[in-house]
């Protein structure tokens, strides 16, 4: 399986991580549905990424 | 007829669930057959087991009141598990699948055990899961007997909720071990999610027609339910999100899961499918939460004090037959999620407890020992203790012990092979001072801060450097 650990997957993952940590905290406070709509596309974006790290050969 | 309706639907669920699980056995030999599936299970079932058995009746009953009680940070909080969750599996899971294959692990604690060379430390892994793990399954119970009390308009309901409980989970566990588990937890995933889905759709549509979408996103943005709330210090989410940021290497019937795919293409199967359901049912479970909320804020329903009384108060407001579906769906939630955990928590009783002794290998004795967990559970529930997301949280709280040692190993398999003795003792250390944290504090041990960072933090830092402690001695 090609999808094994490397240093890119664990800084994007570490960086995912902190965006569901930091900006809500510093920018997003309360603003409608922004930051509901934010942390769905960290996650989504996220997601993509990994299933992509997942794929035979990825 | 309400009454009724519901019994009928949970009747269906429970005969569904049960030709599946008679329907599905395969041949039981041994252990390995018993516990994960003789390493056999296809992509879909696979996903749909990682799922259910990951997603409690917390979801559509806790975090709907958590949502509903603090807004969209539980959102957030969700969401950072399953950000963390899908990070560790795409680091970890090819890794362990290949290695539980090829040393034929069954248990959790036999991994613990082989990569650090310590059968001590799967002795103190197998215990840490029974006290930590037999809560968790009681509260799953109490929550199935809370939904079956509220379906059938209070009287016996409790005390036939647990009997239901403890029967669903005792005869899927038993006939087939995860052979079954696994195809009525395919099922119940399926229930859960499109009843949630049915559920919110209906929600959308009565907040449409009675007060339109914009006046109810208007009131929940003036009450600052879409933003930060007072409950959401940054020290309290810390707190909240650091036990399940390490769900997937700290519970043992989650970590069993990733042995059990057939090959390599039904691993990323698990994944991509378990990815597509936990956004989705994240997304809908608070979406419910929100708008419920909504309606409180505008008078149509009664502000609702208690987390837990949120989803049940709604259900009081939906179409019957919908209701009937929502009451079972958390029947299954919990019934899914408790049955893995007996298997998961058996599977490390008797090949890491029992070890060396003739009776390990037994089938009877499997069977015997998961069926006395499943009573102890429903022995518990009657306590009737906290509410389900103390139970949970605390339960993923006091299983942290087993973070630092679980990762290391999965990085370095080498490192880990010259750790065991220190592995043991940040193992036993973390564990006593989180189980003694969490019985001085209760859920509030979750938000408890020392130089404002959460406790569990600093006792995840001390237990990783007993861990990576330069040994002067150079022995074990």
């Amino acid at each position: 399986m090609g999808a094994e650990r490397s240093a890119g997957d664990v800084a994007v993952g570490l960086l995912a991580l902190a965006a569901m940590y930091i900006p809500p905290y510093l920018l997003l406070k309360n603003g409608g549905w922004l930051l509901y709509a934010y942390w769905v596309c960290i996650a989504l974006c996220y997601m993509l990424y990994s299933l992509r790290r997942m794929k035979p050969g990825g | 007829m309400g009454v009724l309706l519901n019994t009928v639907v949970m009747a269906s669920y429970i005969l569904v669930g049960s030709l599946l699980a008679v329907g599905y056995r395969r041949g039981i030999r041994a252990d390995r057959d018993y516990y994960v599936a003789g390493y056999g299970l296809s992509g879909l079932l696979s996903a749909l087991t990682y799922a259910a058995t990951t997603y409690s009746a917390f979801m559509i009953v806790g975090l709907v009141g958590f949502t509903y009680a603090t807004g969209v940070g539980a959102l957030g909080f969700e969401l950072s598990y399953f950000v963390a969750t899908l990070f560790l599996l795409t680091l970890f899971a090819p890794r362990v699948w290949r290695m539980a294959r090829e040393r034929g692990w069954i248990s959790p604690g036999e991994m613990l055990a082989d990569l650090y060379g310590s059968r001590r430390l799967a002795l103190a892994a197998s215990l840490i899961y029974l006290y930590a793990l037999v809560p968790y399954m009681a509260a799953q119970v109490k929550g199935i007997a809370e939904a079956v009390k509220a379906a059938v308009g209070g009287g016996m309901g409790y005390s036939l909720g647990v009997a239901v409980g403890l029967g669903l989970m005792a005869f899927w566990t038993i006939i087939a071990g995860v052979w079954s588990v696994a195809v009525t937890d395919a099922m119940q995933g399926l229930w859960m999610i499109a009843s949630s889905l049915l559920l919110l759709g209906w929600l959308l549509a009565h907040v449409s027609a009675s007060m339109g979408l914009e006046e109810a996103s208007r009131a929940l943005e003036a009450k600052g339910l879409l933003g930060i709330t007072g409950f959401w210090k940054p020290h309290v989410f810390l707190g909240f999100t650091i036990p399940w940021v390490f769900f997937a290497v700290t519970n043992p019937q989650v970590v069993q899961r990733l042995y059990m795919p057939r090959d390599e293409r039904a691993l990323k199967t698990m994944v991509k499918w378990f990815a597509v359901f936990g956004i989705s049912y994240t997304v809908i479970v608070t979406m419910i939460g929100l708008f419920t909320r909504s309606l409180s804020e505008l008078g149509e329903l009664p502000l609702i004090h208690e987390k837990d009384a949120v989803t049940p108060t709604l259900l009081g407001q939906a179409p019957s037959l919908l209701a009937a579906m929502v009451f079972t769906s958390i029947v299954a939630a919990a019934v899914s999620t408790a049955d893995s955990i007996a298997l998961s928590v058996a599977s490390s009783v008797v090949r890491d407890l029992l070890a060396g002794r003739p009776a390990a290998g037994s089938l009877a004795v499997s069977r015997a020992v998961t069926f006395a967990l499943i009573l102890a559970a429903g022995a518990l529930s009657y306590a009737r203790v906290g509410f389900i997301v103390a139970l949970s949280v605390l339960s993923s709280y006091i299983l942290l012990s087993l973070a630092p040692p679980t990762i290391l190993a999965w990085i370095s398999p080498g490192r880990a092979r010259e750790s065991g003795g220190r592995a043991v003792v940040s193992v036993i250390v973390s564990a006593a001072l989180l189980t003694a944290i969490a019985l001085a504090y209760g859920v509030k041990a979750l938000t408890a801060t020392f130089m404002k960072l959460p406790v569990s933090a600093w006792i995840l830092i001390v237990s990783t450097l007993i861990l990576l402690a330069p040994n002067p001695s150079g022995r074990r």
